[in-house]
């Protein structure tokens, strides 16, 4: 099954951003289910730039802060799926 | 804990009570707000000041701009109210000194009180309060006194940034009249919220960081620079950009929040605010001078 155009920007954008945010990691070593939070990826610290990054994504719309739950981090699959339209692969 | 928090929370209490009021009650709610018209947040103190930004800026964008950026102020204390209100109830009975317990029912009773009137002006004039952009991940580890140090000292660091802002515009004559009514009646109470959590930080921090191995102690300093930083991001919330209309005008209010953020103006601003504050961290040892700085990074 192929991925949709849009979700494999939201990813892209995400892995960049995330190798952005933590020096040890590569773009080419992410993928949509790699646990962000177990393997250390991004820091609590971290996620509320990346919630910022995320409303950016969404055209600047602000996120409904009830989503706002540690699970919805977990994966980029888990941040499409809860934040970008349920784009999730 | 020490004969020296005792003094201080029976200090504190016995000021508590001889103010108790209702501060909500003090306000005259039914001044009239004109978004635009009015400073609600002191120039000097928005988010944009000195950078290439504010100079594109008319007068009335501005006000318009610290109309906004007071309602992202008020709602950043209510979003670190309500985790503290949370972990001081939490411990309400957990101390063995009575005289801790009796101050920390004023503490709460306090917060609440300013969770009152910082979501009333932001209910009333703005129908809104900024969400809370903060996620916890659970720890399932702690040394002995990390959690507790840690607590005491992110409420210390997000009350000492907020608390400059208010001691600055309490008496600002040029602010709104309940803008600054709100920051002088903040200050007043924070003020000894402080002086209680400074001692609690020192207290906590001599009682067990001898004990911290290496790992520990620099995961500690780790994670109260980062709060540092994240507590100064919320300063400048993209969405306040946006409800004052310069998102429009200036790209992405994420963009404007990226390029804000990053002004050395705005850094030096950060820097300056938080002097008082790193000098206490490093004078006790808490930070070191070399641990990487600072809210000066770029975001
Ligand atoms: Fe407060
Ligand atoms: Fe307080």
């Amino acid at each position: 099954m192929t991925m949709p155009q849009q979700t494999r920007e939201f990813h892209q954008k995400l892995f960049t951003w995330l190798a952005a945010q933590n020096p040890k990691v590569n773009v080419e070593d992410l993928r949509p289910d790699t646990n962000l939070i177990k393997e250390k990826i991004i820091s609590s610290m971290q996620v509320m730039d990346l919630i910022l990054f995320i409303e950016n994504l969404r055209g600047d719309e602000p996120i409904d802060p009830a989503s706002l739950k540690p699970q919805a981090f977990e994966s980029v699959d888990a941040i499409c799926s809860s934040f970008l339209n349920g784009e999730g692969s | 804990m020490g004969t020296q928090i005792r003094n201080i929370a029976e200090r504190m209490s016995s000021l508590s009570a001889r103010i108790y009021n209702f501060p909500a009650d003090s306000i005259d709610w039914n001044e009239e707000v004109e978004i635009g018209r009015d400073w609600f947040t002191a120039p000097e103190l928005l988010s944009v000041n000195g950078t290439p930004l504010a100079a594109k800026l008319s007068e009335e964008q501005l006000k318009t701009l610290s109309f906004w950026e007071a309602v992202n102020f008020y709602s950043l204390n209510i979003n670190g109210e309500l985790p503290l209100v949370h972990g001081l109830t939490d411990r309400l009975f957990k101390s063995a000194d009575p005289s801790i317990t009796n101050y920390l029912h004023h503490f709460i009773d306090e917060e609440n009180k300013h969770m009152q009137y910082f979501g009333r002006f932001c209910q009333k004039f703005a129908g809104k309060v900024y969400a809370d952009k903060k996620v916890v991940f659970p720890q399932e580890e702690w040394a002995p006194g990390e959690e507790e140090f840690l607590f005491f000292a992110k409420v210390m660091v997000f009350e000492e940034t907020a608390d400059h802002y208010n001691i600055l515009q309490g008496n600002d004559e040029r602010l709104h009249p309940i803008s600054r009514r709100i920051n002088l009646l903040h200050h007043q109470d924070e003020a000894r919220h402080l002086a209680f959590g400074r001692q609690m930080v020192l207290d906590l921090w001599q009682q067990h960081s001898k004990d911290w191995g290496e790992a520990t102690l620099s995961k500690v300093r780790k994670t109260l620079t980062n709060y540092i930083e994240s507590t100064w991001k919320e300063y400048y919330n993209p969405e306040m950009y946006k409800d004052a209309g310069l998102a429009l005008q200036f790209g992405s209010s994420y963009d404007i929040f990226q390029s804000v953020y990053s002004d050395p103006a705005a850094m030096a601003h950060r820097k300056s605010v938080n002097k008082k504050l790193r000098s206490f961290l490093h004078k006790n040892d808490i930070l070191q001078e070399t641990s990487h700085d600072d809210a000066t990074t770029n975001p």
